[in-house]
């Protein structure tokens, strides 16, 4: 079985985009990666696009604009992490010995598709009575404050730490770090959970061209990034009354990603971790075992996950700040760890990371805690 | 009195009133016991085909909520909602009945009443969760 590396990584502005279209602005990704890559688009040899709400054959849309067409082209739909999905397939591709170089890119324009909260798919029962995306993550969030003794404004500071981050990353969707006070005088969506700590509606795109180490040389690029894991695994019917605040199907996906690369929690130096709200940073990180059960929050409100901490999570802004293209986020988490492992992030960098993974996850149907997950660590 | 089966409109949560409770219909796995609501044909813990109805309790305990503020337009928000634990070890999403906020831990009984969906600018008759205290 082959490594598969990423060799390039591209990606568009994340925010609102009226006047553009999904197609252009996978076209713009497509582009930055092929250049960044320096591979030419006849040496693509098929691609993998996720979306969401993008209708059919977006991917073909996005390429066709790229100038790449007649190769093998995929369209994958796995809720939010739909884009973490196409590297996924793009990866096992690779493995597979099908091909050497391929081309993983999420995309969405949602702000054309959507106002207001999110909901479940309207046929599951839970959506038809009333649930939303932020009800569901708001009383996951009741739960962890009383089990774990913690304040809405305790877990309002992940909302803070992802904004200051967001405003040192040029391609974010908020510019502007929010103050404490600020996140406590937002509207409330679902109590605890205020406006700024909802992920937003965003526009965006990000591309991956990844390589098989056997191929890597002809390119003779010192910058490919080393896919140590890729791991995707589906939600569990739950049976009986579970803990709200343990994520298994994180742990179930983190684990399997732990035991491809060979690698332990204890050996990550940072994380990209699905923050479509702010107590989500929290059972994300924990939920794959990198810090204990119930101390995520305090530790933030130490500091600990700032960019000079010790576990820094989120440097690129998250969802929280850097925006949440639903397709394209689990592309942008993995663009954002190979632009920390190359050195190339600038003022929010984190210092020598060598180990970094990537947490994506998404969707919600009666009976199971999310529908999909994917983790990806990439090593330098 | 007889008991009244569901109304057939709008079928969105099956239940059965009995001498003035309401019971949500479930089912139950006849091979490992496991319950679940809405009920299924399948039981997904070990594979049995064709699970039998269960009745749940006309009360549970409120695992965990919150007040949505925000919604879709077939919603009249704010509204608040609980998980509910019942005693057949089954956790149910339910709209919560009662000015002021649900006490996690609190028992609460399942009642009929308007709400929060709205179907052609009605509110619907849905199973609420009321505090036994309200």
């Amino acid at each position: 079985m082959d490594d598969v590396y990423v060799l390039g990584i591209g990606m568009t502005p994340f925010g609102r985009h009226p006047d553009r279209s999904a197609a252009d602005l996978g076209s713009e990704a497509i582009g930055l990666a092929l250049k960044d890559a320096g591979v030419s688009r006849k040496d693509i040899e098929a691609a993998w696009v996720g979306h969401v709400y993008q209708g059919m054959a977006m991917g073909q849309r996005a390429l066709y604009a790229a100038g790449l067409s007649g190769l093998p082209i995929a369209n994958v739909e796995n809720a939010c992490s739909s884009g973490s999905t196409a590297i996924w397939d793009a990866a096992m591709s690779i493995r597979a010995g099908a091909y050497d170089v391929v081309l993983a890119l999420g995309v969405e324009h949602l702000s054309s598709m959507f106002r207001g909260a999110l909901a479940p798919d309207p046929t599951d029962i839970e959506a038809q009575i009333g649930l939303t995306m932020p009800g569901i993550y708001a009383m996951r969030a009741q739960r962890y404050m009383l089990q774990y003794g913690v304040t809405p404004s305790d877990i309002a500071h992940i909302a803070v730490k992802n904004k200051k981050n967001a405003a040192m990353n040029p391609l974010s969707h908020f510019k502007k770090p929010v103050t404490l006070e600020e996140v406590a005088a937002g509207r409330l969506i679902a109590d605890p959970l205020r406006l700024h700590e909802c992920a937003p509606i965003s526009d965006g795109a990000a591309a991956v061209v990844l390589i098989s180490r056997s191929k890597l040389s002809q390119y003779g690029s010192n910058r490919a990034i080393r896919l140590a894991a890729t791991s995707l695994r589906s939600g569990r019917t739950e049976v009986g009354l579970v803990d709200m605040t343990v994520e298994d199907l994180t742990w179930r996906t983190a684990e399997a990603a732990y035991a491809q690369a060979g690698i332990g929690p204890e050996e990550i130096d940072f994380a990209e971790v699905h923050d479509c709200f702010s107590i989500a940073e929290a059972l994300r990180v924990e939920g794959m075992g990198l810090i204990p059960h119930g101390e995520y929050v305090s530790r933030v409100v130490k500091g600990e996950m700032d960019i000079d901490g010790t576990f820094p999570v989120n440097a690129s802004g998250g969802l929280l700040g850097k925006g949440h293209p639903l397709g394209a986020t689990g592309v942008a988490q993995v663009v954002e760890l190979v632009r920390q492992l190359r050195g190339d992030a600038k003022e929010r960098q984190i210092k020598s990371p060598k180990v970094g993974i990537a947490h994506c996850r998404g969707g919600k149907a009666q009976g199971v805690e999310g529908t999909a997950c994917t983790v990806n660590i990439l090593v330098k | 009195m007889p008991d009244i089966e569901s109304p057939s409109a709008p079928e969105i949560m099956q239940y059965r009133q009995s001498q003035g409770k309401v019971h949500l219909l479930g089912s139950r796995c006849p091979s490992c016991s496991a319950a679940f609501f809405p009920s299924r044909t399948i039981c997904p813990a070990d594979g049995t085909e064709g699970l039998e109805e269960l009745a749940l309790a006309d009360h549970g305990i409120i695992y965990t909520y919150t007040v949505i503020r925000q919604s879709t337009p077939e919603f009249e928000a704010p509204y608040a909602m609980v998980y509910i634990d019942f005693p057949q070890d089954v956790r149910v999403l339910l709209p919560y009945l009662g000015d002021g906020t649900p006490v996690i831990g609190a028992e609460a009984e399942i009642v009929l009443a308007p709400g929060p969906r709205l179907i052609d600018g009605a509110l619907v008759l849905l199973p609420h969760a009321q505090s036994r205290q309200a």
